[in-house]
């Protein structure tokens, strides 16, 4: 039996691959319904962190299916052979491809730097990335080539401008990234960052349009129009 | 926290540092070349930029490279020589 991560979106959802639109939209308001906060199934089978993963993914799959030129570019992606949780649209685990640093202003990888920088102790900020970028010489554009994650939603996580930025699952994967690529610890900067994030972004914040315009704005890796 | 002692890092630190102060000011780094009083107008993030760069280097090495005045050029002016002005 395939885990939830391993779903692509039909599967997600159940529905069959030639699903029409209505039939999309009533399978979203199933497993809205399903899985939404409190629900026998999350409260048995889900902690809240896992839950709140799982309507995302939910909220995503809709997005994407219900919207013709996602889903085109979707059901390509699934017939070019695209793994099945869709790494490439959905940055949850960044492969990052420091091979393409450019013209040999960043060190090879985000993981050699020459010296030990200062732990100052408080929790990882956008402020705090910031100040750890700037200290290993690297500017943001720099960062954005590396990880593929767009400079303007970089540039949001460094100024702490939750509001502006997509879903919790999106800014996971690009802070994931963002750290990896300064040689941090990742296990110690997403989650103090994630906490601030979400305290200021209730998880109501997140709608099927939102999820769309994340899709088509967010990284580079994705499919485009 | 050792300070930078290789020139070859310390210009990179400065066009760091720079390139931020231009992506988080481009309206007024615009404005400054157009009306050519760059420096004047971004006095206090530059002088910001500057003392954070100056706590990273080595002072020898910051004097004797000018690396930042050169990125300050490179990074700020060059890379605006697209905005209309007298300056060029």
């Amino acid at each position: 039996m395939k885990s939830i991560t391993e779903l692509d979106h039909y599967e997600l959802l159940d529905v069959s691959r030639d699903a029409t639109r209505e039939e999309i939209e009533r399978a979203y308001r199933v497993a809205g319904a399903t899985w939404e906060d409190g629900s026998l199934a999350t409260y048995s089978l889900y902690s809240d962190v896992e839950a709140e993963a799982l309507r995302e993914r939910i909220e995503y799959a809709y997005g994407v299916l219900s919207d013709v030129d996602a889903r085109a570019a979707y059901d390509a992606g699934l017939a070019g052979g695209a793994t099945r949780s869709e790494p490439e649209r959905i940055p949850l685990d960044l492969e990052l491809t420091f091979e393409e640093a450019p013209r040999g202003e960043l060190p090879p990888s985000g993981l050699e730097f020459e010296e030990s920088f200062e732990e100052d102790g408080t929790p990882y900020d956008g402020a705090r990335l910031r100040r750890n970028r700037l200290q290993r010489g690297i500017d943001l554009d720099q960062i954005a080539r590396v990880t593929k994650v767009n400079p303007t939603y970089l540039r949001f996580i460094e100024e702490d401008h939750f509001k502006d930025l997509p879903a919790s699952v999106y800014v996971r994967g690009f802070v994931t990234a963002y750290a990896r690529c300064l040689g941090l610890d990742p296990a110690r900067v997403v989650p103090e960052y994630m906490e601030r994030f979400e305290a200021a972004r209730p998880p109501t914040e997140l709608t099927p349009t939102k999820m769309v315009r994340a899709v088509r704005t967010a990284g580079g890796r994705r499919s485009r129009r | 926290m050792d300070r930078i002692a290789d020139p070859g890092r310390a210009e990179r630190l400065a066009r760091a540092i720079l390139s931020d102060v231009m992506l988080y000011n481009a309206d007024k780094v615009k404005a400054g070349i157009e009306a050519d009083d760059l420096f004047e107008r971004l006095r206090e993030e530059l002088d910001e930029a500057r003392a954070f760069f100056e706590e990273r280097v080595e002072s020898d090495v910051a004097a004797r490279s000018n690396a930042f005045g050169r990125a300050l050029v490179d990074v700020l002016v060059y890379r605006s020589r697209a905005v209309r002005s007298r300056i060029w």
